[in-house]
């Protein structure tokens, strides 16, 4: 393997005036990482190929750097179509196997008891998420989650507000009608 | 028309905040954060500039009600199952962050950034493992307008960047990190504990603590997550 760095530090009188390009790179992955992370999976790709995909998407930013307007739009774009190329990649390498499978074969043991509540949350939310439509499930997640405006979602997604707002609404009424089914389990359970 | 109020902001019930809340771990987060860096060959200490705060430094909505919502309710459905926030220590003992490698990835700035110092290009490059082509990733030109070539030399996958290679052993510094994390974990479970049972008193008290003890911790942004839902829930119940 090629160790690699991005830049060249520069003179030690220039970095204390502005930051260098690694400085910058390594602050931009630093602040946008989780919502790379968050678009990636809500356009559903799977958590076991989240590192990768991210990756990709840096390697995208980082070379428009200078070059980006609006950050999270872009970076939603390029992670659109790297989420794009994942599903046919996953598709492609794995035929035969569900993507629930998929799933569950790529994410981590559990551990039995160790289980977490965090994680069980997580988890939880991970099953209602992925029960809603794509198109709600973004504009839901960027909105509930990512705390993007209807007007930066529209931007985003290249949609018309009133469509954003629809589909937060629908997003939205989904959700807690998934929430009230998983307390209606719960109480099940535990009357039990 | 304005914006919809958010769940997280007072819309959505415990269990609904929970549930949102966990999509936004900073543990994770900052781990996630690691990865990425180290296999873009970015790891390596910050210094100063901007963004050279804690890893993961995007904070999380303020939070209504945190885990405990679902704490609740998975205490209700599994009586006397061992979900305690505090597990929380075990996990991170038991699954810690995986070794970074040193990376192999090449990234050439596009010509905008040319003006920056150069890149020495790489004698040897290492062949894609990553699922995804580079021809995945032309975004789109509303933004900015992208170069439509990908590097030259695709980087390592990330999971190849975290490939084992480090000993199974914790080296003493790591174990303090743990029981530091272990403590911190802790403390503001304690914070949370309080916040559950309406007492934003002891709450407070807790999170000085945890403030005092922890003055560059690392769930810092979970503790300003917890220090706004204090004041939410001081304020609430000062103007019912």
């Amino acid at each position: 393997m090629l160790a690699h760095t991005l830049a060249l530090e520069p003179s030690a009188a220039a970095s204390v005036a502005e930051p260098t390009l690694r400085q910058r790179q390594q602050a931009f992955v630093e602040q946008h990482r989780g919502f790379v992370a968050r678009v990636l999976w809500s356009r559903g790709t799977p958590r076991g190929h989240l590192d990768d995909a991210v990756q990709q998407v840096f390697l995208v930013a980082l070379r428009q750097l200078a070059t980006i307007r609006d950050e999270r739009a872009f970076l939603y774009g390029v992670a659109s179509r790297v989420s794009q190329e994942v599903a046919r990649s996953v598709r492609r390498h794995a035929p035969s196997a569900e993507p629930e499978a998929l799933e569950r074969q790529a994410a981590p043991d559990p551990g039995g008891e160790e289980l977490l509540d965090r994680k069980r949350a997580r988890e939880l939310l991970d099953e209602i998420l992925e029960s809603l439509p794509e198109d709600a499930r973004v504009v839901f997640v960027l909105y509930e989650i990512e705390g993007l405006t209807l007007e930066e979602i529209a931007h985003a997604i290249d949609a018309p507000r009133g469509t954003v707002s629809s589909r937060l609404k629908r997003g939205r009424e989904l959700f807690k009608r998934a929430t009230k089914r998983l307390r209606a389990r719960f109480a099940k359970e535990s009357a039990r | 028309m304005s914006d919809l109020r958010r769940l997280l902001d007072g819309d959505g019930d415990d269990f609904e905040c929970a549930l949102l809340d966990s999509a936004r771990d900073p543990e994770e987060d900052a781990a996630g954060v690691e990865r990425t860096l180290g296999a873009l060959g970015l790891g390596g200490p910050m210094g100063p500039g901007p963004g050279g705060g804690p890893a993961g430094g995007s904070i999380a909505p303020a939070a209504k009600s945190g885990l405990t919502g679902v704490a609740d309710w998975l205490a209700l459905a599994a009586a006397g199952g061992a979900m305690a926030v505090g597990a929380a220590v075990v996990v991170a003992t038991h699954h810690p962050a995986p070794p970074q490698k040193p990376a192999a990835v090449v990234v050439q700035p596009s010509p905008a950034e040319s003006s920056a110092p150069a890149v020495e290009p790489p004698s040897s490059a290492v062949p894609p493992s990553s699922a995804v082509p580079p021809s995945a990733a032309a975004p789109s030109p509303r933004s900015a307008e992208p170069s439509p070539s990908l590097p030259e030399a695709p980087p390592a996958s990330a999971s190849a960047a975290r490939a084992p290679a480090a000993s199974p052993v914790p080296a003493p510094s790591a174990q303090g990190d743990e029981s530091a994390l272990r403590r911190e974990i802790a403390a503001l479970d304690r914070v949370r504990s309080a916040l559950h049972r309406g007492d934003t008193g002891k709450a407070r008290q807790e999170l000085a603590r945890y403030d005092a003890e922890f003055p560059f911790g690392k769930l810092a942004p979970e503790a300003e997550r917890l220090r706004r839902r204090i004041e939410k829930t001081g304020s609430a119940t000062s103007n019912p």
